[in-house]
């Protein structure tokens, strides 16, 4: 009976340890999915340094067709 | 991805100077250094032909190929750029562009070369976009903001396109069919007017007869 209740409770820590595992690893999956995704706003910003078709290219174009 | 290229329609081009102008003013390109220059040829004969001429950004640069420091790269929309850091100043680029965009600036003592310098289609560098650092060693970077190169935007007869290639292109296409022949044919009104414009003799009779 009282092995049985420290399978019980041994059980429970075990339950509680794989959880908490659990949350820590999802803690970590979503903290690094947001470096990820200031990874790629980086990557977008650092996109825009290029050539674009903004109002003002567009308008240049315009001038250009006269 | 666009391809940025210049192109010069001879055709429209006054030889006002004034893309080479715009753009030593807005690099603050140094003495000795003309980064855009206006080439004509046959001056003063009829039939004479101006173009503005500045680095053509190559598809197959051979400055790239001659540079034995490999400072020259290609940006993804085809703007050839280099490195001022990595570059020595040997010359063998000026030897290799067919059109003599490497510029050399001799300011210095003993005639000493300094480090190349040529269009950047205004791209700057490769520093961070609008640096400092970048506008005092290429001028300004005009695409990170948005614009196009300011030669190009300048030009008051809109003879010097620069931009998207798709889009110069299907431009000078227009203009080819709208005066209804090729870049054989000379003078304001074949570069503006119509295909069926009088265009060597706007006489009164000839307006008469339409």
């Amino acid at each position: 009976m009282t092995d049985k209740a420290n399978l019980k409770r041994r059980q429970f820590l075990l339950t509680a340890g794989v959880g908490g595992v659990s949350a820590a690893a999802a803690v970590v999956a979503v903290k690094s999915g947001g470096s990820d995704a200031a990874k790629t706003d980086t990557a977008a910003k650092a996109d825009q340094g290029g050539y674009r078709l903004t109002e003002h290219v567009a308008a240049y174009y315009r001038t250009a067709r006269v | 991805m666009a391809r940025m290229k210049f192109i010069c329609d001879a055709e429209r081009c006054i030889e006002c100077n004034g893309c080479v102008t715009a753009c030593k003013n807005e690099h603050e390109v140094p003495w000795g250094v003309n980064r855009r220059r206006v080439v004509t040829i046959n001056d003063g004969v009829p039939g004479e032909r101006s173009m503005s001429v500045a680095c053509m950004h190559c598809s197959d640069a051979p400055c790239m190929a001659v540079c034995p420091v490999d400072c020259f790269y290609r940006t993804d929309e085809g703007v050839v750029l280099h490195d001022k850091d990595l570059c020595i100043g040997c010359g063998y680029c000026f030897y290799a562009c067919p059109f003599g965009a490497p510029q050399f600036p001799q300011a210095g003592a003993f005639g000493l070369r300094g480090k190349m310098d040529k269009c950047t289609f205004c791209a700057g560098g490769p520093e961070a976009n609008s640096s400092e650092e970048e506008f005092r060693k290429y001028g300004r970077n005009r695409l990170a903001e948005g614009k196009l190169p300011l030669c190009a935007e300048v030009c008051s007869t809109k003879a010097l396109l620069g931009g998207d290639a798709d889009v110069l292109a299907d431009i000078y296409r227009q203009r080819v069919l709208t005066r209804g022949k090729g870049a054989e044919i000379w003078g304001w009104s074949t570069a503006y007017g119509k295909p069926d414009a009088p265009a060597a003799a706007p006489a009164p009779s000839a307006g008469g007869k339409s």
